[in-house]
């Protein structure tokens, strides 16, 4: 992971996701991209005859007006740490924030977004955002909640496993990180609904093929009769992990993406950072 | 800092394409020290339940009698390539459950970094197969034609670039190769008119980022008044590697290819590595 996007359009997570892409950096000797998209206005149609058109910039002002406070906080932060960085500000026409993270994102090894609280409102609200850029990235995405108790670290990671597509996607694209991690759990929950009861060794070859990277991985069933989203976040809390990764099922309907139930879960109540593939 | 590929899974089912498979296994493997696992899917009998709505039901056994018959030739070929050029190797046979090829592939290349797969250009099936496997692996998967070349090189890589996710997809996919290639061309033909990407300048985002994993990288953006895809398929033989991302949407089960992918593995310029 050389080339990093640290997306700060999330005004209040600046802190975490500067936090996350200089600890990644830094493991990996990569270089940050601090990106600021200032989103264009929004175009109000009334319907009255003979009415205005008026723009609603009201959010593009207040982009322009954090400007100068955040590269400056990115800045100061970059140069603390030591690591190559570059600040890159694009002013856009369109309001929302997803083509503009797209287009950038797409040319870099990772993504890092910042996410609202477990379960508030606003996180609920961000899923769909979220879905559309992990999507449309190809790329993993890494999404960050608001700071914890301890700092920023990756050291036991569990990887949500069930051998489809997109966990395989976001096993391989999470290497990087692996490789430098002290403890790396592959998790399977209920195994046996896909494979039946006679393969008893659900993720081995998984193992043996990160296992040939180096990475220090065990391979773990875990039975639970409740929904497979809470149980993840359970393990979650249960082996203090540091960093989630998982394969975004989604699927678009028509431009709109709309995620898997076990993404969604995870996504409205964000345990710890969570890496996505797809 | 270099990416390596550590497992390497070959499809021999088609000993057509045994060599040239090989021999492409070998190059990468000789560089990065790699696990090469060769997988032989031996479908199960197909089974008609009751035809025509009475009757005991019928066993197409053809196609596994087929894929039983010729294992054990294909096994002892694999384990003296592997004994002569002295590789890692593990032979993988499977009884698959499913009665196509295809899906036993899909389920054992999850687990690979890297797969190989023979390319027949003459006949659409094949073509057909290895959409199918392109766009549900979510492996990089590099498809070598039907050649009886065994000096396989990258040399010069060509990636082809439209702003994609998957050509974003297959870029970084293909890092490995690219660190062993003397120099890669980012390629985009017709920038203007791609709907994915603004700016002047297409894709030097990607060569930077390309580039600081010490890769020889180089950014072409052209023009072309004949198709995009026929563009792409005559540049890439000048090169030793094409890299496109393989875009596809499935039409419930049949993954159809879009226009560049199709015409690439109908041409074969040169080995092919897709992603999705």
């Amino acid at each position: 992971m050389k080339t990093i996007l640290a997306s700060l359009a999330h005004l209040e997570r600046v802190d975490e996701v500067l936090e996350a892409a200089i600890y990644i950096a830094r493991e990996n000797d990569g270089h940050v991209i601090g990106y600021y998209p200032i989103p264009g206005p929004m175009r109000i149609v009334y319907t009255a005859p003979g009415a205005d058109f008026p723009l609603d910039d009201h959010i593009t002002l207040l982009y322009e007006k954090k400007l100068p406070e955040i590269k400056a906080k990115f800045e100061e932060r970059m140069q603390r740490s030591g690591v190559e960085y570059e600040w890159r500000e694009e002013k856009r026409f369109e309001p929302l924030f997803t083509k503009s993270i797209l287009e950038h994102g797409r040319e870099a090894d990772l993504i890092i977004l910042g996410h609202d609280a477990p379960g508030s409102k606003t996180a609920k609200e961000e899923v769909g955002f979220v879905a559309d850029v992990v999507m449309g990235a190809g790329r993993p995405v890494l999404v960050v909640p608001p700071a914890g108790k301890s700092d920023f670290k990756i050291n036991k990671i569990a990887i949500g496993w069930n051998a489809s597509r997109e966990s395989c996607r976001a096993a391989f694209d999470s290497l990087p990180l692996l490789e430098k991690a002290s403890d790396v759990m592959l998790a399977w929950i209920n195994p046996e609904k896909k494979l039946g009861k006679n393969e008893n060794l659900p993720g081995a070859e998984l193992a043996a093929a990160l296992a040939r990277h180096d990475v220090p991985v065990t391979v773990k069933g875990i039975k639970n009769r409740t929904s497979t989203a809470k149980a993840m976040i359970n393990m979650v809390e249960e082996h203090d992990i540091d960093l989630l990764v998982m394969g975004a099922y989604g699927h678009s309907r028509l431009r709109e993406q709309i995620l898997g139930g076990v993404t969604e879960h995870i996504l409205k109540n964000l345990p710890c950072p969570v890496l996505l593939g797809n | 800092m270099t990416r390596p590929i550590k497992t390497i899974l070959v499809s021999l089912n088609n000993s057509q394409f045994f060599d040239s498979n090989m021999a492409m296994a070998t190059q990468i493997a000789r560089e990065y020290d790699s696990h090469i696992i060769g997988l032989y899917i031996i479908p199960s009998a197909i089974v008609y339940a009751a035809p025509y709505g009475y009757g005991g039901p019928i066993n197409f056994v053809e196609m596994n009698r087929f894929y039983r018959s010729k294992a054990s030739s294909v096994e002892d070929d694999f384990e003296d390539f592997i004994r002569k050029e002295n590789l890692n190797g593990e032979w993988r046979l499977v009884n698959s459950l499913g009665t196509f090829v295809g899906d036993g592939v899909i389920k054992h290349a999850r687990e690979a970094d890297l797969v190989i797969l023979g390319n027949d250009n003459s006949i659409q099936d094949s073509i057909e197969f290895e959409s199918r496997l392109v766009t549900e692996i979510g492996r990089p998967v590099l498809i070598v034609p039907n050649t009886t070349r065994s000096d396989f090189s990258f040399k010069k890589v060509i990636v082809g670039w439209d702003g994609s996710r998957e050509a974003a997809r297959a870029a970084f996919d293909a890092v490995p190769l690219l660190q062993m290639s003397e120099k890669t061309e980012v390629t985009c033909f017709n920038a203007h008119k791609e709907r994915e990407m603004s700016g002047d300048l297409p894709g030097s985002e990607l060569t930077n980022s390309l580039a600081r994993y010490n890769i020889n990288v180089e950014m072409v953006s052209e023009k072309t008044k004949t198709s995009v895809s026929q563009a792409l398929v005559d540049r890439a033989e000048t090169g030793d590697l094409l890299v496109i991302g393989a875009f596809g949407h499935s039409r419930l089960r049949e993954n159809i290819l879009g226009g560049v992918t199709q015409k690439a593995l109908k041409q074969m310029p040169c080995p092919v590595l897709m992603s999705n």
